[in-house]
């Protein structure tokens, strides 16, 4: 993102203060939708409240990463602890919204090989949706604190120094403990793998080649690629999260994780499109898919070397 | 699948894994050095081009992701997940999967042959080595046996099928967290 920051002028508190009101005020609107959905039983506006979810958990990881930039370019302040206390709501209502798009992305999968979203599923998105909703308003209330010092409560007094809450915490944990380390990597690329594999199988399908696979079939192994990514995305924030710095430093790390987002066309392309689903054996795929193929895979081995590369290009 | 397949695969495996423990004794000091001092070694280990030690490092990434993240699949599929996946157009995967191990084959050897004398007396290395040996021989045998006799049939997956898929994906992991673990050897084996 810092290619986009540099062509408005911006630095990353600047672009941290765009993006999150995606999460933020997205997480209200589809969770208003989704229950909306649900009391008058209207099956398509579901689907696209599902959606909506699974989206805001993508933009969830870029408002993350330039949250963490933004600190960089505001530290020499006395209120530090306000930002602590912002980064620490911030860890829990990322991981819940993550969870959150899972679970939507799990119902919207449900929906095209079942025809109905299990009742569990659509139980734990309504309870997931409504926590998450409620951290981000709390992790956006503290964070338009720190910028507008005239909504803040009267007489709000905020400590010299910051408490070690739970961003701290993890982050000692990470750096104090010589395996940990070397186990989130392990597991980043493990996810990455699973990820992948998914990734080549499908595209050669919507390329044109194993055209004998009817896509349907396919279909089945896509939850092994959501939990790869899953495992990479936990595995890989809780590295960035230990010494945010060190990834921040990197000009080529912020092109990763635009990519990667982006990529993630390919997710919801072939979970929620007919297009895909209704290709059977023998039938040649649309140039949308051809395209999307094409371009997803560039865009996957582009995450993959931009991310190998991160220890030279520090 | 002929047992003459079997013998010849076992036995290379066998012999490749004999030869990585072997080098790494005492008396190959003197090889693993000139491994270093080679044109290969030294260029891996010291170009600054766009071709030199990252390049190497990013090919070994990519080569995994292809063949550990396809084969496995294949293996899955054997195992009886997803099961309306018809198996016999998965053996056209195979010429992606040996490319991508081509391709690690090559940056592997480039990034052993740089700092030949560290690698092949790391037990954590010569352990990966091991392990993607015989998961490759596992990923042979299982494409010849499935793959080979008729190849537009739809093959019966036996036994000895399942068991071929599922120590390789075992062993694949076993690889992944070895050749990930090589560079904290210090950690590990106090080295």
């Amino acid at each position: 993102m810092n290619f986009i920051a540099e062509l408005f002028d911006m630095n990353y508190a600047h672009v941290h203060i765009v993006l999150n009101h995606f999460p933020t005020v997205g997480a209200a609107i589809a969770f208003g939708l989704l229950m909306y959905s649900l009391l008058r039983r209207h099956a398509e506006l579901e689907e696209i409240s599902l959606v909506l979810l699974m989206v805001l958990a993508l933009l969830g990881i870029p408002t993350f990463i330039t949250g963490a930039a933004a600190e960089s370019t505001i530290s020499v302040r006395s209120d530090t602890a306000l930002v602590e206390a912002h980064k620490d709501a911030a860890v829990i209502a990322f991981v819940l919204l993550a969870l959150t798009g899972t679970a939507a992305w799990l119902g919207l999968w449900q929906s095209r090989r079942f025809k109905r979203v299990a009742m569990w599923n659509q139980v734990a998105v309504c309870g997931l949706s409504l926590v998450t909703l409620i951290a981000m308003v709390w992790t956006g209330t503290m964070g338009g604190e720190i910028s507008h010092v005239e909504i803040r409560e009267e007489g709000m007094v905020i400590p010299a120094e910051a408490e070690t809450g739970l961003n701290g915490e993890l982050e000692a944990w990470v750096l104090d403990n010589a395996w940990v380390w070397p186990a989130g990597e392990t597991l980043h690329f493990t996810g990455m793998t699973m990820l992948f594999g998914v990734a080549v199988l499908v595209n050669l399908r919507l390329v044109g080649l194993l055209r004998s696979i009817p896509f349907r079939a396919l279909h089945r192994l896509l939850p092994i690629a959501i939990a790869g990514f899953g495992i990479s995305l936990i595995s890989g924030m809780l590295l960035f999260n230990a010494n945010p710095m060190r990834y921040i430093a990197v000009p080529t790390f912020f092109l990763k994780m635009f990519l990667l987002v982006v990529a993630a066309i390919l997710v919801l392309y072939v979970t929620v499109f007919d297009t895909t689903w209704n290709l059977r054996a023998g039938d040649k795929p649309p140039v949308v898919a051809r395209t999307i193929g094409v371009a997803t895979t560039a865009m996957w081995l582009c995450v993959l070397y931009f991310g190998r590369m991160i220890p030279f290009l520090e | 699948m002929q047992n003459r397949t079997v013998m010849i695969a076992g036995f290379l495996a066998g012999f490749v894994s004999a030869l990585v423990w072997v080098l790494g004794t005492d008396v190959f000091q003197g090889l693993r050095l000139w491994l270093e001092a080679t044109f290969f070694g030294t260029f891996v280990r010291e170009s600054t081009s766009a071709f030199g030690y990252p390049t190497f490092i990013v090919l070994h990434t990519v080569g995994l992701a292809v063949v550990v993240g396809t084969s496995t699949l294949v293996a899955l599929r054997v195992l009886g997940f997803a099961s309306t996946i018809p198996i016999a157009p998965l053996g056209r995967l195979f010429p992606l999967i040996w490319g991508g191990f081509a391709i690690n084959l090559f940056s592997g050897s480039g990034l052993a042959a740089a700092t030949a004398d560290g690698q092949l007396t790391n037990p954590v290395f010569t352990a990966k080595i091991v392990f993607v040996v015989i998961a490759v021989t596992a990923m042979f045998l299982l494409q010849k046996s499935l793959f080979v006799d008729a190849p537009e049939r739809e093959p019966t997956v036996t036994r000895l099928h399942r068991q071929l898929a599922g120590s390789m994906v075992g062993l694949w992991l076993l690889a992944m967290v070895a050749g990930r673990l090589i560079a904290y050897a210090g950690v590990i084996v106090g080295r």
